[in-house]
């Protein structure tokens, strides 16, 4: 009877095992098929590891040779472990830190004093960005101490709780050089840093490629090897680094030299739209861009060359010309009757030294600059005409360079409450108009390049994921036949050769150009004795393959183009012709005398 | 975390080597060694048939990774005991297929 029972109860007992364990099964698969199965999986690795979002290294930008112009390198953030530093070695801790970072030691001891927990926090940053060379002598100092021999009853000095963990800092090679192209990116700020002004800025989201979260488990069994974010897109400019840096010096100089206020020297790409040198002043070096304010007071722009706008003068005559040319009311062996006076809108133009030529050819009229003979000109290609021209070359607009910040002067048109007839004549010359240097450069650009013009653009390539993607050049249009370009660039040639533009000659080189001295308006109008000195040139002649645009800021040696800009447009040119492989004439012509560009005048 | 430091290691060269050849110190190195720039008239120009002068010779053009980031836990870690299970025990393996045998 006992055994019976004791049978029964083993069974019951095993039954219950049994349905327990059946229990236990049905409730894991239950457990494992519910709803929120996957929630609890996912809340549950809260507790395994932590997500973090991960910045991308930021994307390199490379000059047109493939130079590093914007990289990033090492650097520490250095702080405190508040759980592992030891009793009694804080003083340690803050002297080695004011030592070597130079960090107030008071300070550095009272954070090194804190009690983790309790509201206090349990790390505390010290500097975010510490050169390699201070982690060397951090390194230096905790072998130091390692190897240090004590005497009795001394007490190891030990640095544990100071840690430091490498991360990226934004770093430009080149200083100063292209920074207006370049722009900055804010470093400091490692978590919403972003590109400020020029390619950093235009390029921003490429440039810094896709943050992601990434899970890291706490447990170091559990990871695998780290795969690696994706870095954001390389960048590969237009810009030559060794053209950059020559016509930035060649800048420098002639702004000490001229006593000019600021300038630009502006090298184009007619064939392209490629930007080969932009210098400007004054110019930030990115390393340091926390002096932006105190270089660029408001309303200073950061690249004058697209966001500054002013009346070209005589520059701007190499566009009538064209217009006229193309409309075809004027040739190049016109006759125009210069007797020094133009009447327009009840308003008397004169020449720039007040003279009178006589019968002079159009050649003549460039060579000599007259202001007489371009109103003229502007009224005979009337209004509707010229200002249609002006549009088709892009004035009344930007011209769309992949640079941030770009403006451009609102074109006045016949009709509008601020137009007269006299800035048809004046517009002709260059007064009462207002331009941007990229402006005249991309419009100078159609009379190099066989009519077309090209969108001005200072990135080549983008290099997303080991791929390159050319940027391809865009045609902004076709303000003139390429007749017209042919024969204003032959004009323009012939005018270069006078010796009255000496000083814009180059050796062994046939260039056209165009000397401007623009007047500056006040609010009274042209009372500023000061000018805009300027020179616009391009070539070799007979198959151009530069546009250089020189302005020169109010400057005080001399108020005139010719004095001022035409010499620094002949230096430029005379290395530029190194650095870019152009022979002279003599060796580049010698096997196609067919190639004179004198030949579209004939 | 080990090809993170690398590539830090690189990106750090990398711009140490773009400082040290900078436009600015081969200039001061230019100067020091007394070089002056080319005077384009003295210039001796020779044809080289098949020459081709435009050639990067830079650091740029660095292959970026290619695969995307993947979960970084073991996949033992993710399974659950039901997968494990599944896969383990109740999942039947594979006959091996004839095979036709290959008299030389």
């Amino acid at each position: 009877m006992n055994a019976q029972n004791g049978h029964g109860r083993i069974l019951t007992i095993c039954i219950l095992a049994t349905l327990i364990a059946v229990a236990i099964c049905v409730q894991f698969i239950r457990i494992q098929n519910m709803d929120v199965a996957q929630q609890i999986l996912d809340d549950s690795k809260a507790y395994q590891g932590v997500t973090r979002l991960v910045y991308p290294n930021r994307g390199n930008i490379y000059d047109a040779k493939g130079r590093l112009l914007a990289g990033n390198e090492t650097t520490y953030e250095v702080g405190l472990d508040l759980n592992a530093i030891l009793n009694g070695q804080e003083e340690t801790i803050a002297s080695a830190v004011s030592e070597i970072l130079g960090m107030d030691y008071d300070k550095v001891l009272a954070y090194a004093m804190i009690e983790p927990g309790n509201g206090n926090p349990f790390y505390i940053q010290l500097d975010g960005f510490v050169s390699p060379d201070k982690i060397l002598e951090f390194e230096a100092l905790i072998e130091e101490y390692k190897n240090m021999e004590l005497g009795r009853n001394q007490v190891r000095p030990r640095l544990n709780g100071l840690m430091w963990t490498a991360h990226n800092k934004r770093s430009y090679p080149e200083g100063t050089t292209g920074s207006n192209i370049l722009g900055f990116y804010k470093y400091l700020d490692r978590t919403q840093g972003m590109g400020y002004f020029g390619v950093e800025e235009t390029y921003n989201t490429l440039l810094a490629g896709t943050p992601q979260m990434v899970y890291t488990a706490f447990d170091p069994q559990k990871l695998s090897m780290l795969d690696e974010i994706p870095a954001g897109a390389d960048i590969e400019l237009t810009f030559n680094r060794e053209i950059q840096a020559m016509a930035e010096q060649e800048l420098d100089e002639a702004i000490e030299w001229s006593g000019a206020k600021g300038g630009t020297i502006l090298i184009y790409n007619p064939k392209n739209g490629e930007i080969i040198a932009m210098a400007n002043t004054p110019r930030l070096d990115p390393n340091e861009y926390w002096n932006y304010g105190e270089l660029f007071p408001n309303p200073e722009p950061f690249n004058p060359t697209i966001s500054k706008t002013y009346e070209p003068g005589s520059v701007f005559k190499a566009i009538t010309v064209a217009i006229a040319l193309d409309t075809g009311v004027i040739e190049m062996d016109t006759i125009y009757s210069d007797d020094g006076a133009y009447e327009i809108g009840g308003v008397e133009i004169r020449n720039w030294d007040y003279g009178a030529y006589g019968d002079v050819d159009m050649t003549d009229c460039m060579r000599h600059s007259l202001n007489t003979c371009l109103a003229w000109m502007a009224e005979e290609i009337g209004p509707d005409n010229f200002y249609r021209y002006l549009k088709a070359f892009g004035f009344d607009r930007n011209t769309g360079i992949d640079l941030g910040g770009e403006t451009h002067w609102p074109l006045k048109l016949p009709g509008d409450s601020n137009w007269y007839e006299i800035d048809l004549a004046t517009n002709a010359f260059g007064q009462g108009i207002s331009v941007t240097p990229i402006q005249m450069a991309m419009t100078v650009g159609a009379l190099a390049n066989e009519g077309k013009m090209y969108v001005p653009h200072v990135v080549k390539a983008v290099i997303i994921d080991g791929k390159r993607y050319e940027v391809e050049p865009v045609l902004a249009g076709t303000p003139v036949s390429a007749e017209t370009a042919r024969q204003v660039t032959a004009m323009l040639t012939e005018t270069l050769m006078d010796e009255s533009y000496e000083n814009a000659y180059i050796d062994g080189y046939t260039f056209a150009g165009k000397t401007g001295t623009g007047q500056i308006p006040t609010e009274y109008g042209y009372t500023n004795p000061l000018t805009n000195a300027s020179f616009v040139g391009w070539g070799p002649s007979e198959d151009p393959q530069v546009v250089i645009y020189v302005w020169m800021q109010e400057p005080t040696r001399d108020i005139w183009g010719s004095q001022i800009a035409a010499p620094i447009f002949s230096k430029v040119v005379e290395k530029l012709v190194v650095l870019m492989d152009i022979p002279p004439d003599s060796i580049r012509l010698l096997n196609q005398p067919d190639r004179q560009v004198m030949e579209a005048g004939e | 975390m080990q090809a993170t430091t690398l590539n830090l290691e690189i990106n750090n060269l990398r711009t140490r080597l773009a400082q040290v050849s900078s436009s600015h110190a081969l200039n001061e190195r230019i100067s020091d060694l007394n070089m002056r720039i080319l005077d384009p008239h003295t210039t001796i120009y020779l044809e080289v048939p098949g020459y081709s002068p435009d050639i990067r010779k830079g650091s740029g053009n660095q292959p970026a990774p290619e695969t995307a980031p993947k979960a970084k836990l073991l996949p033992e870690y993710t399974s659950s005991l039901w997968d494990w299970l599944r896969e383990k025990i109740w999942t039947v393996s594979p006959q091996p297929s004839n095979t036709n045998e290959v008299t030389p």
